[in-house]
């Protein structure tokens, strides 16, 4: 028990993450770029033990596919305005991180995908959390066109070279 | 005498319903008989069964494939651990007229035989029935989460992903 009280235990699921963890503490994403990525947050709370919050992590990534992490975006409000870098790719990590309110744990369960910001587009990622299941939609608007969902793409269909691709 | 038997037969019974299922089909059969602490459920569809199988096939990577780790950083000091102990496997086969959709676990220093990529948490058919598709789950009686997000997987109505902190 002794531990509990010394160690902060982050028990986590990496979504097809090969790399280590590194840690519970990263620090803030702060970007003077315009504001063209919009996270909206509807998250239920799980129950009267179990409160659940987001984050997420904005990483560069460069020709041979290795991430360059910016920062990490704590998401307090239900609609939260950052600038994300454009036309070339990133890799964005939406962590959702359960705190159990008797054991004091955190449990962590991570969506990731590749996309390649365009200058000129807005996106929104529309980010649910209800009943244990979690949910993340990008939509990609162009100015003069509808709204298209970005689809997503693992870390691991990153080809050197070829890095990010296209956002679709 | 009769004591003996009666606790042999007692015995008998309690290992076979605690064995565990190594196959799909084994998996069936022990779900549909409340056995492997599993249960089932059926229910059709509006959608072609090729709908249902690009579905399954696109969310069970997204969803179903990563692993499970514990990391542990003191509350005062630097560096911290990480430590895995699990991989989850979704696998999709898809046949002419039907579509499997199998959830495994493996967990390290498992004792006993197990099947290759773990023990079974969830088998999923989905087939033509009339003009709907019928799909049937067989899943662990812990794990509605996961059988929740099936559902919404093959009637389109919901593409989230189940947190496997609810179901595992």
């Amino acid at each position: 028990m002794s531990s509990l009280l010394n160690d902060i235990r982050c028990r986590f699921i990496l979504l097809l993450v090969p790399a280590l963890l590194a840690g519970c503490s990263v620090k803030t994403y702060r970007s003077d770029l315009p504001k063209n990525f919009r996270i909206n947050t509807v998250i239920h709370k799980s129950s009267t033990f179990r409160n659940t919050g987001l984050a997420v992590d904005v990483h560069l990534l460069n020709a041979r596919c290795e991430t360059d992490l910016l920062g990490r975006i704590y998401v307090d409000d239900p609609k939260t305005d950052v600038g994300v870098p454009v036309d070339r790719p990133v890799y964005l990590d939406f962590i959702f991180v359960s705190k159990y309110a008797l054991s004091g744990d955190l449990s962590v369960v991570r969506w990731q995908t590749v996309m390649t910001p365009h200058s000129g587009s807005k996106y929104d990622a529309d980010v649910s959390y209800n009943k244990g299941i979690y949910n993340v939609v990008i939509k990609e608007t162009r100015r003069g066109s509808a709204p298209r969902t970005i689809a997503h793409r693992p870390l691991e269909s990153c080809r050197p070279g070829k890095a990010g691709g296209d956002s679709e | 005498m009769n004591r003996s038997l009666t606790l042999a037969v007692f015995l008998l019974l309690l290992v076979s319903a605690c064995a565990v299922p190594l196959t799909p089909k084994e998996y069936r059969t022990a779900a549909k008989a409340g056995n492997a602490l599993s249960t089932f459920e059926s229910f059709d569809v509006n959608r072609p069964v090729a709908e249902v199988a690009a579905t399954f096939k696109a969310k069970a990577t997204e969803c179903l494939s990563y692993k499970m780790g514990e990391t542990k950083r003191p509350v005062i000091g630097v560096g911290s651990s990480t430590h895995y102990y699990g991989v989850a496997t979704p696998t999709v086969k898809r046949s002419k007229d039907k579509v499997e959709l199998y959830f495994q676990v493996a967990y390290e220093h498992e004792v006993g035989n197990v099947p290759d990529k773990g023990m079974y948490h969830l088998v999923v058919d989905a087939y033509p029935h009339g003009k709907k598709t019928r799909v049937d789950i067989y899943r662990r009686t812990n794990a509605g989460v996961l059988g929740e997000a099936v559902k919404g997987w093959a009637s389109g109505q919901n593409l989230g992903c189940p947190d496997p902190s609810t179901y595992l």
